[in-house]
């Protein structure tokens, strides 16, 4: 019987990450003293676990999905489809993404597999927090609050489904410092990440190393006009440069590219895209699925048995058996 | 303001011609638009909606940033000696769509094929300048042709892209899949209605995720 193991993310900031790497990685702030950063409740019940206090300071915690034979889940994290929407990012807060210091963060957590999804997905309104003149940061109750615009993930949860003799482990800059295995889980497992109230302060004063707000950081278009070639910002008409070549053209993009932290989109000369080159730091998330688009006009045949007729082929099918399992 | 039609960014107009012989590369096109995450489109949908077959046309071109124009029928018809200008005629109007049309659709963009490399600039020389691309009548070239071409589209740091032989390997299974599909829903494989195609073909990628 497979345990459903899942760790619930209170808080904390996906960092921009390496191409070539399947890892996900998070920027974490530890609790106060007095709290527990990780809980653990195996089968609906707490257990303690007097390692997982306090996570530490400048370390990299590793969520692994340790196989029975030992090796590791690490093909990389996967996604629900309406995950990266749900989050929030911080364009919705400052009009434009701002670059996130990893250093500032008092840990890391890495997964190398699991299966993201947002949690709590409610509206929420932030406090505007404008830096006074001696440095310190206060909200002025005249300020109106700030809202994300759309309902955002309060908590992400990464489940794992554990096959029989395999484990979730906590692994502190290489060393295993916890495993699931210690918890008696028979049927489910829960691992709380906790966030206090002290992370937003951390989070939102100490991680952002810019904090610029009120103006949009719109991705610029190096597009053809007439017999020049014009940059101009995204879903504007009026063009910032007009230059004789294209390569001037994407030579003053890319210095206004750089500013901003935003990114360049090159037409050809008949419009379409030729390339696309990035100024910005992303934060690196899982890869989401391509949504599936189903057609919008009746069908000949009821959907529903078309549906129905593809189910039955693939269940007769090899195919569907040599699926990768949800890691 | 114009209006922006729902999912105009996600809509490929497929301009192609629907004879049997075309049949396999027609398919390949519409699995390739569903696998990589946009809606095929096409003057098909207009055969039961009961409206002006140009006039569906026309909103349909209106509502798709996304074209591909396949030039491969210029030749003489047998029966007639006559060309078909069908192809032609609504590239044309898409072309005219994104040069006068509302603010988005000027964002337009087309693929136009042919079987042939430079075959267009005998019969239509006018649109020299844009890229044509050959397939060859090949369904795996024109498959990569239109994966390479949408690709720029998503951003694949977010987004699972396959590469283009990665979705012929599933389009072969789902082509393996398909008399199976067509015997349990009495459908003649060589005459599958499109919208029936197309819902078959996103419910096969929705139940075989990369």
């Amino acid at each position: 019987m497979p345990i459903q193991a899942t760790v619930i993310l209170d808080s904390g900031c996906f960092l921009p990450g390496d191409d070539n790497s399947p890892s996900t990685e998070i920027g974490y702030f530890q609790s106060s003293r007095s709290s527990q950063d990780i809980r653990v409740i195996a089968d609906g019940e707490e257990k303690i676990f007097t390692e997982l206090k306090n996570l530490g300071k400048n370390c990299l915690i590793e969520i692994r999905h340790v196989k029975a034979d030992g090796t590791i889940y690490d093909k990389g994290a996967k996604a629900s489809t309406t995950f990266h929407d749900e989050l929030l990012h911080l364009k919705h807060l400052y009009g434009e993404d701002i670059p996130v210091d990893p250093k500032k963060f008092d840990c890391i957590l890495r997964f190398d597999s699991g299966y993201f999804c947002g949690a709590l997905v409610k509206p929420r309104n932030f406090k505007l927090h404008r830096q006074q003149a001696a440095g310190n940061f206060t909200h002025s109750p005249e300020d109106a609050p700030k809202s994300a615009g759309k309902p955002i993930a309060h908590n992400v949860h990464v489940h794992f489904k554990l096959k029989k003799s395999e484990a979730i482990e906590l692994v502190r800059d290489g060393k295993v410092v916890w495993s699931s295995t210690t918890s008696g889980a028979k049927d489910r497992l829960e691992i709380e990440v906790i966030a206090d109230n002290t992370t937003a302060d951390k989070f939102y004063r100490q991680a952002l190393k810019d904090k610029r707000d009120n103006y949009w950081s719109k991705n610029l278009h190096v597009i053809p006009q007439h017999a020049s070639w014009v940059v101009r910002s995204e879903r504007s008409e009026r063009a910032i440069s007009v230059h004789a070549t294209q390569a001037e053209a994407i030579e003053a993009a890319r210095e206004i590219a750089q500013h901003r932290g935003s990114e360049i989109i090159i037409h050809r000369a008949d419009g379409r895209i030729r390339e696309r080159k990035s100024y910005r730091t992303n934060p690196r998330l899982p890869k989401l699925p391509r949504e599936v688009l189903f057609p919008r006009v009746p069908t000949v045949t009821d959907k529903e048995i078309i549906k129905k007729a593809i189910k039955e082929v693939i269940n007769e099918s090899p195919v569907s058996s040599e699926r990768e399992s949800r890691t | 303001m114009p209006r922006i039609p729902l999912d105009f960014e996600r809509n490929v107009f497929i301009n192609c011609p629907f004879d049997d012989l075309y049949t396999p590369l027609f398919n390949a096109i519409i699995f390739a638009v569903h696998d990589i995450g946009f809606r095929p489109r096409c003057a098909l949908e207009a055969s039961n909606a009961g409206q002006f077959r140009l006039t569906k046309i026309m909103d349909i071109i209106s509502e798709c940033k996304y074209s591909i124009h396949d030039l491969s029928r210029t030749e003489l018809d047998k029966p007639s000696q006559l060309p078909r200008f069908n192809m032609p005629l609504e590239l044309g109007l898409d072309l005219g769509c994104r040069r006068f049309g509302s603010p988005h659709q000027k964002e337009k963009v087309c693929l136009i094929l042919d079987v042939e490399q430079y075959r267009y600039q005998k019969f239509i020389s006018d649109i020299s300048g844009q890229d044509i691309y050959a397939h060859g009548g090949s369904q795996r070239r024109v498959l990569e042709l239109v994966r390479n071409w949408l690709r720029l589209e998503l951003d694949p740091r977010i987004v699972i892209i396959p590469s283009g032989a990665k979705i012929f390997q599933r389009y072969k299974t789902f082509q393996r899949a398909l008399p199976s599909v067509c015997s349990n829903l009495n459908w003649n494989p060589k005459n599958l209605p499109f919208t029936d195609l197309s819902y078959a073909i996103a419910f096969w990628i929705k139940r075989n995720p990369l």
